[in-house]
């Protein structure tokens, strides 16, 4: 049942050559099946776990135009952020993974993966999102999604990674 | 039923030793305390700046009543202890109580001395000593103008200081040439003197007190001197020395000399029952004045009261600071120069600055520091620590950042601190300890970190320092200096400690090859570690094992993991290799087409003589590698960036070698060579060095008869000029004697230290030793680093077999409604995936 949720899911796949590409034929195999589905409607589909790297992160672009970063941390617990360091506005989801935190690849703020906020003495917060992992799939839950997207209309840093 | 124990004495020692003691066993005892003043403890060190008017006596309290309460202690203030009977172990008290106990404590601390001349019982004449003391002194400032203080040491100074900064006008009298003269020579205080009067103090030097004048009514008038000067006073203070409290104790019939007599353990040698610290205990011979001891007793007696049976007093070390705003005094053991000790002397009068080092026996014994006192901290442990100095002797007087393994000169001094430095002298608080305390409690201010480590909770003369050690530890230091002990706070086990773990087979000979097995072999304490360590374990593995230890992408940072440098903005910056600084129109041609077809915005020639173009999307890069068609600079990695080269003989009229050949020729050999941090080299093909051989890690020099080689240089935050490390004849022995340097590094060089620091820890005579003096030994590093490098691909060329997870230049942005994403393009996973 829990492929269902990939109903709304799909992995663009981004090629400007050199190598860059992907995509998820299972997650795209399954997609549609439970489209009306409630908790297809809570949850949003993101990528396969085995798709971020242990002690790794993704860059999610997804109901608007604030980027997320996709933590998978110890234990394979996945966490969603906004992907901006509240120091600098960093991406996070280009630092090191760690326990419970991420170093931010700018100036090695470590912002905690359960809240998103600064270790101290650093002080800051960055919005964070439920993720949970169900049948292999990482999901985003919706409503904090889209409260974050209408919360913070500003744009991406321009030349943030990824297209 | 718990043994009752009884401290006489409300003081900062007593009360210090009570709280090692209810950390160490909190319920051994049923504490009893009398203290004579009517005041819970305070801090006695702090009564100059209420004086000052700088604190409130409110603030300077360190345990309240409350505190005494919560630990169940009762508390008889204003309650003087009259006698004690050792037969029947009972204590009485001058208000009648009576109390037994099991084991005394004897804190009852000094008394101030009072010169013995008439006139002493006079109205306004005072010692300085407790809060009393100094409420009647800021009461006399409020009302009367005149004051003198008979004293010129460090109490007479801070008490004279107070009262000019409450209106008055003071005059010290002293009875010897020069002030403080128990810490300073000479020439150090006759400039204090001088400092002085310009705030406004008056003195007379070599002056003895003859009586006190009565001024009519009772007060004292005036101060009349031997030579028959009179100084007109409404106050006099006596500051002329202390002597310990031993009134009871030899009413009890302990023996007391200049002190009650105590050993190791701080328990005295009459009454295995009875314990003293603090100012009225003589341990050694000697009886302690000043704040840091005195804890240091407080802590043995403690495991002593305790009955752990552990630890010894074994005397100590003092430093001494003057507590006057403004004024930079420092001085630590033995300043003055005996026959058998040389002394080093920096003397600048008129710029305020004066300084003395005593040696004997090629160790530290003495310093007297006066107007700059930056380095004060750093003698104090070279002097306790008793090093040999005869390494840095040359460049001792110039303090620690000038010896080279102390990172930055110009910020600030915290930064250049080691962990194991002292900052807090009176409580023994190291840098670590405080830098450990921010980072784990979340502490940000100054209060927060006195209330968690006591740092500067004492005399508050390191407050500047520990406001320093918040600052830059709250900034987090993207490269900080691997100069502190332990590694992280993930482990205790230092940076060589681990290196060599990973270097040993363990029993059953099998070997450590990957960071958790690392972590478990050696009891890491967070089970993924942290920012800090695992770049450095990924290092310390790939360079101990090539080929063989598994290359986690995950544990490096961004720029080594995309191969591209990460900027403010989350774009990345590409660096193309350029042999030696040399390119081609065919590379330049494609350089400019990928400027255009990317959109590239910025592009840029930079000091190691190649391109960097700036604002690459990350999505890009694979693409931009693809279409540079040209090696990876590696200007992202800790590794080898680039080969300055000038354009020797081969067109320079001047050159003399053919020093882009040579360029060229170490960059083809050493490039994808990881190191503990960045390395950069130059080759100059004649002494003008128009590459500027003498800031790289390693540079080379052209010469007629053939090649220098300098090493350790750095142009870095602070500059260093490379030094000379040998001259050798062919191209080849520049391979092999650079190669095998830059092996040693790589073997023993900590993670993010550059080669100069690297050189600066051990000593350019190990280099010498390891790469000329050994020719096997030189082969061998040189040999292994080819083995190194020989099959490290470019990751530019080569992602699949560099390990570069592709996914990371994709984001992810699976649509809402479901667009169908094409099912087979081509999914290159890495490897690591």
């Amino acid at each position: 049942m829990v492929a269902g949720v990939l109903s709304a899911a799909t992995v663009a796949s981004e090629s400007n050559g050199g190598g860059g590409g992907k995509v998820d034929d299972s997650v795209a195999a399954s997609r549609q099946q439970h489209a009306d589905s409630e908790r297809a409607e809570a949850w949003i589909p993101v990528c396969r776990l085995e798709h971020i790297a242990p002690l790794g992160a993704r860059r999610v672009e997804l109901l608007g135009p604030v980027p997320i970063a996709v933590f998978r941390a110890g234990g394979d617990a996945v966490f969603a952020l906004v992907d901006r360091c509240p120091h600098k506005g960093g991406p996070l989801s280009q630092g090191i993974v760690f326990a419970q935190g991420v170093a931010c690849p700018l100036h090695n703020w470590t912002i905690g993966l359960a809240d998103g906020c600064a270790a101290a003495p650093d002080q800051g917060c960055t919005p964070r999102i439920d993720a949970r992992v169900d049948d292999g799939v990482v999901q985003l839950h919706r409503a904090q999604l889209a409260a974050v997207q209408a919360a913070d209309g500003a744009p991406a840093s321009p030349g943030a990674p990824g297209a | 039923m718990k043994s009752r124990l009884v401290m006489v004495g409300n003081g900062m020692a007593g009360v210090r030793t009570l709280e090692e003691l209810l950390e160490l066993a909190p319920d051994r005892y049923d504490i009893t305390v009398f203290g004579a003043e009517p005041h819970p403890n305070y801090n006695r060190i702090l009564l100059s700046p209420v004086l000052a008017g700088e604190q409130t006596v409110d603030q300077i309290v360190l345990n309240p009543r409350s505190w005494y309460e919560e630990n169940h202690i009762r508390l008889h203030l204003g309650s003087k202890v009259t006698s004690v009977d050792r037969a029947r172990r009972i204590v009485h008290a001058a208000d009648g109580t009576q109390l037994p106990y099991d084991r005394l404590l004897l804190a009852t601390g000094s008394k101030p001395v009072m010169l013995p001349v008439p006139g002493l019982d006079l109205e306004g004449v005072i010692a300085y000593r407790d809060i009393e003391d100094t409420q009647k002194m800021i009461d006399a400032a409020a009302r009367y103008r005149d004051a003198v203080v008979i004293g010129g040491g460090l109490l007479g100074l801070e008490a004279a200081n107070g009262l000019m900064l409450r209106g008055m006008r003071v005059t010290v009298v002293h009875l010897l040439p020069t002030l403080m003269e128990r810490q300073l020579d000479e020439t150090a205080g006759r400039m204090l003197q001088a400092s002085l009067e310009q705030r406004g103090l008056q003195f007379c030097t070599g002056a003895k007190t003859q009586c006190l004048v009565d001024g009519g009514q009772g007060r004292v008038g005036a101060v009349r001197l031997a030579d028959g000067r009179q100084i007109a006073a409404d106050l006099v203070v006596m500051a002329v020395g202390i002597r310990a409290n031993t009134e009871l104790a030899e009413g009890m019939g302990l023996h007391c000399q200049r002190g009650i007599v105590v050993d190791d353990t701080m328990q005295t040698v009459t009454d295995p029952r009875i314990y003293a610290v603090g100012e009225c205990a003589s341990h050694r011979g000697i009886s302690y004045g000043l704040v840091a001891p005195l804890f240091e007793q407080a802590k043995v007696c403690a495991t002593h009261l305790a009955c752990l049976g552990i630890g010894r007093y074994r005397g100590s070390q003092v430093s001494t600071k003057l507590k006057v705003t403004g004024i930079d005094l420092f001085s630590a053991g033995d300043f003055q120069a005996g026959t058998d000790a040389e002394e080093i002397v920096l003397s600048d009068p008129a710029g305020g600055v004066y300084k003395k080092l005593v040696i004997r026996d090629d160790r530290l014994v003495g310093a007297c520091l006066y107007g700059d006192t930056v380095d004060g901290a750093w003698y104090f442990s070279l002097l306790r620590e008793g090093r040999p100095i005869g390494d840095i002797r040359a460049s001792l007087m110039f303090g620690q950042s000038h010896i080279g393994d102390a990172g930055h000169e110009g910020q600030s001094r915290a930064q250049a601190m080691a962990d194991t430095d002292e900052v807090c002298g009176c409580n023994g608080v190291a840098k670590g300890t405080i830098c450990r305390a921010i980072k784990e409690q979340g502490l940000f201010t100054l209060e927060d970190v006195r209330r968690h480590t006591k740092a500067s909770a004492s005399c508050g003369s390191c407050t500047g320092l520990v406001e320093q050690i918040l600052m830059f530890t709250a900034g987090g230091d993207y490269s900080a200096a691997p100069t502190k002990k332990a590694m992280c706070g993930c482990t205790a086990l230092s940076h060589d400690e681990v290196r060599a773990a990973i270097r040993t087979p363990r029993p059953d000979g099998t070997r450590l090859l990957s960071i958790p097995a690392v972590h478990e072999a050696l009891g890491w304490r967070s089970p993924t570690g942290c920012a800090s360590c695992r770049p450095a374990l990924n290092y310390y593995l790939i360079s101990t094992w090539p080929r063989e230890a598994l290359d986690d992408p995950q544990s490096r940072f961004i720029n080594e993991r995309a191969h591209a440098n990460i900027q403010k903005d989350g774009s990345y910056s590409v660096v193309p290799r350029m042999w030696g600084g040399e390119t081609s129109a065919a590379e330049l041609r494609r350089i400019a087409d990928v400027v255009d077809t990317f959109h590239i915005p910025t592009v840029k020639v930079t000091g190691g003589q190649r391109i960097d173009l700036l604002g690459v999307r990350k999505s890009d890069l694979p693409a931009v590698w693809a279409a540079l068609d040209m090696p990876s600079g590696h200007a992202y990695a800790k590794a080898l960036r680039t080969v300055k080269t000038c354009v020797g003989s081969e067109w320079c009229r001047f050159g003399t070698q053919d020093s882009t050949r040579m360029g060229k020729e170490l960059e083809r050999a050493l490039w994808r060579m990881y190191a503990p941090h960045k390395v950069k080299l130059a080759v100059s093909g004649c002494p003008r060095n128009c590459a500027e051989s003498g800031i790289k890690d390693v540079g080379i020099i052209g010469v007629d008869s053939g090649w220098e080689i300098y090493i350790a240089g750095n142009g870095g935050i602070k500059t260093e000029v490379a030094q000379f490390l040998a001259k050798v004849a062919t191209r080849e022995e520049v391979l092999e004697y650079a190669g095998a340097f830059l092996q040693l590094y790589r073997e023993e060089g900590w993670y993010l230290e550059r080669t100069v620091h690297y050189v600066a820890r051990v000593g350019i005579e190990r280099v010498r030793a390891r790469v000329l003096e050994d020719a096997p030994g030189r082969r061998a590093l040189w040999e292994r680093l080819q083995f190194a490098v020989d099959q490290e691909p470019d990751p530019w060329k080569d992602p699949a077999r560099a390990g570069i997870d592709l996914r990371q230049f994709a984001v992810l942005a699976p649509a809402p409604a479901a667009a169908a994403a094409p099912a087979a393009r081509a999914a290159q996973w890495s490897p690591a995936s």
